[in-house]
């Protein structure tokens, strides 16, 4: 059993942690100021982008679909897929991503009736 | 979310807070929505931790990341590290964020030169998805007083982070299972449609790709830094290529 204190610890620790994660672009901030550098980051930033939607698409697939999870990963990247190529195609965020989730919780329905 | 709203409203200095919180308040609605939710289960993983609700709010307010908090929590349940499980989660969460630097060096360029203070309120809670709203946005369509802006959207996901996560930690909350997984499922599909408001960027939206197939395929390897190396490592490559050809041209 751990004592209060290291509770406190751990709550304050990763908090104060992650903000000086976040400080450290500030510091460095003239070193990141050139052109290039910005064109850098934001490659780098839409990769993480793209990462976070695989990653969580997956996830949330898999999730609905315990009993099988490719299932749920193919049903989660389709929808994800769908609204990104409706909105390519049409534009917008709401109308594509209201009608992805609508074909993720169809299909969730059907799959869990 | 995004919307040619913003077009009607005065650029710069001039427009108001209120301006400023109600396109920070449309960007973040889905995120504040899907938090809600996601970080019941934070709530929950804290409770059976041990943490009261002050340190989980504590903790949420300012790391707003549920994978790191939820790796937190497991190595607080792992007796091997007992005596200095606290000091191994603190490190646990920092590795799971250190992906938070890119971010924010990311966000940072798109910004007005300022004081260290206000940066920091303008990106001192940046999260993964308060910063997947927020790059689009300042790329596409850039709002008036954008540090505010940021500080406000990063305000308003780690509001509705601390608010699911004490609820979860007080009420043992659980939401359905489709209701839960739809609501989670509710986040790549509203950042696909952002990542795609850059379509005539050919380098975003290959970096974008690239990194939708790279990362879940490294992640059960690298972990959370599949989501910091690989789309440096895909950002380099491409400036190397695109740099070549210029030369080549």
């Amino acid at each position: 059993m751990f004592s209060n204190w290291q509770f406190w610890a751990l709550a304050a620790g990763a908090g104060l942690g992650t903000l000086a994660l976040r400080i450290v672009p500030l510091v460095a901030r003239d070193a990141i100021g050139g052109e290039r550098i910005r064109e850098f980051f934001d490659r780098a930033g839409y990769g993480i982008l793209g990462g976070i939607v695989a990653t969580s698409a997956l996830r949330s697939g898999q999730g609905l679909y315990e009993g099988d999870p490719v299932l749920g990963s193919v049903v989660a990247l389709s929808c994800v897929l769908a609204a990104f190529a409706l909105s390519v195609w049409k534009g917008g965020t709401i109308v594509p991503t209201l009608l992805g989730l609508a074909a993720f919780v169809a299909a969730g329905f059907l799959y869990l009736k | 979310m995004p919307s040619s709203k913003t077009d009607r409203l005065p650029a710069g200095e001039d427009a108001s807070v209120w301006q400023v919180l109600l396109i920070a308040a449309g960007d973040a609605l889905v995120v504040i929505l899907t938090f809600l939710v996601m970080f019941m289960g934070v709530g929950q993983l804290s409770a059976e931790a041990g943490l009261n609700a002050v340190q989980t709010a504590l903790m949420t307010s300012l790391t707003v990341a549920a994978p790191a908090q939820a790796a937190a929590m497991q190595i607080l349940g792992n007796e091997a590290v007992a005596s200095a499980a606290w000091a191994a989660g603190v490190v646990a969460v920092i590795i799971v964020n250190l992906r938070f630097i890119v971010m924010v060096a990311s966000i940072l360029s798109r910004l007005p030169e300022t004081s260290f203070w206000r940066g920091l309120g303008g990106v001192g809670l940046i999260s993964a998805s308060s910063f997947a709203v927020i790059l689009p946005r300042l790329m596409d369509d850039p709002p008036p007083r954008p540090i505010l802006y940021c500080g406000l959207v990063g305000l308003m996901c780690s509001s509705s982070a601390v608010i699911g996560a004490v609820a979860g930690h007080q009420l043992a909350a659980s939401v359905p299972v489709l209701v839960g997984a739809s609501l989670g499922a509710m986040i790549p599909i509203y950042f696909a449609t952002l990542i795609a408001k850059q379509r005539k960027k050919r380098p975003l939206m290959l970096n974008a790709f690239f990194g939708a197939l790279l990362v879940p395929f490294a992640a059960p390897f690298m972990g959370s830094f599949a989501l910091l190396v690989l789309p440096l490592a895909v950002a380099a490559i491409s400036m190397l290529v695109d740099q070549r050809q210029d030369k080549g041209a």
